[in-house]
């Protein structure tokens, strides 16, 4: 066996219990190959690093700490969206102003489109302003305003 | 409290429930993000993350596995996303930690300066396992860390990363392999 089959056992972790003739193997080897001694001895205080800080006792504390945590996100979520809802109470009104007065700009944009065709045919002039009222849904006396507009032109 | 008690409690947000699941699995929770983070502290702190999360989504639990199955994926999860969102963080922790006399608290003061010189290349030495370990592929560290620090078979790594047992084999195999190229270096 070369060096490199012995690294891997020591990264194995060779169980002495499960194969004791290649434990046996391997502590020959690592007592005459100063590579693989050095190699087994990083992977050993390694290992016994990695596990120096692990737990072995609760912590009886832990579910007091996480409630208070949990405590704590809410309220910070909830201070978060103040903001939103207040935003959001200002912004209604001013977002409905708005509609209406774009609403208004269009209607009229429509109407005024209608004026500078006074060529059309009667077929036209008939059905469009009924697709129009059901179209943006104007009240019939809008749409008798419109339809008398039209054929009296 | 049973298993099924157990999730059946937390499903309908039971404090009494969620006070036995903290009591029943917080070594196993801490004890994975310290595997990974290697830092007592942020190992804490994510474990009150870990545990707040499973709370708030007991209902996703689909009871085909067992609990600590479960909690093994979400800590191991957690972890490394943990990782990968304090890399630069933990780069300046490490570089002051290691300029920074701290460990010097530890040792007599009476110590001959050839002693600390070793006793500082031990415990440099005793980090190139985990900087190795840390610079293997998320699957490869995932597979090694849970078998050879948790000491979990390979059956039930394969349950928590979702893979095949010839797949976590390989991994395991293929970790093996880089682990020795990244530490043989070290040494010469
Ligand atoms: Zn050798």
């Amino acid at each position: 066996m070369n060096c490199k089959t012995f690294e891997e056992q020591i990264l194995d972790g060779i169980d002495i219990n499960k194969n004791p003739s290649g434990a046996k193997t391997l502590e020959e080897h690592l007592a005459q190959c100063s590579s693989c001694s050095a190699f087994q001895q990083v992977v050993q205080s390694g290992s016994e690093s990695i596990i120096s800080g692990r737990r072995s006792m609760n912590d009886p504390e832990l579910f007091g700490k996480i409630q208070r945590r949990m405590l704590k996100i809410e309220r910070e979520d909830s201070s978060t969206k103040k903001p939103v809802v207040k935003i959001f109470r200002i912004g209604a009104p001013f977002a409905m102003a708005a509609a209406s007065v774009l609403l208004g700009i269009w209607l009229g944009g429509q109407i005024l489109a209608f004026t500078a065709q006074p060529a059309q045919g009667t077929a036209s002039v008939s059905t469009t302003p009924e697709l129009y009222a059901l179209d943006i849904h104007l009240n019939d006396e809008s749409s008798e305003f419109i339809e008398s507009y039209l054929s009296g032109n | 409290m049973t298993e099924p008690d157990l999730i059946k409690g937390l499903i309908a947000k039971d404090s009494e429930a969620w006070k036995a699941l903290v009591d029943q699995y917080q070594i196993l929770v801490y004890n994975v993000c310290f595997g990974f983070l290697q830092n007592s502290h942020d190992a804490q702190d994510l474990t009150q993350d870990i545990f707040i999360e499973v709370f708030n989504s007991a209902h996703k639990f689909r009871g085909d596995s067992k609990l600590s199955t479960w909690l093994y994926r979400i800590s191991t999860n957690r972890s490394l996303n943990f990782i990968r969102n304090n890399k630069k963080w933990r780069f300046w922790k490490e570089l002051s930690s290691f300029f920074s006399d701290d460990e010097s608290d530890d040792n007599p003061v009476s110590e001959e300066p050839s002693v600390l010189n070793e006793n500082m290349e031990q415990q440099e030495r005793s980090r190139f396992l985990y900087a190795a370990i840390s610079n293997l592929p998320d699957n490869q560290r995932i597979a090694f860390t849970l078998h050879k620090i948790e000491d979990l078979p390979y059956a039930e790594i394969a349950e928590i990363m979702n893979v095949t047992l010839p797949a976590v084999e390989s991994l395991m195999h293929r970790a093996k392999v880089n682990l020795r190229k990244r530490l043989t270096p070290l040494l010469k």
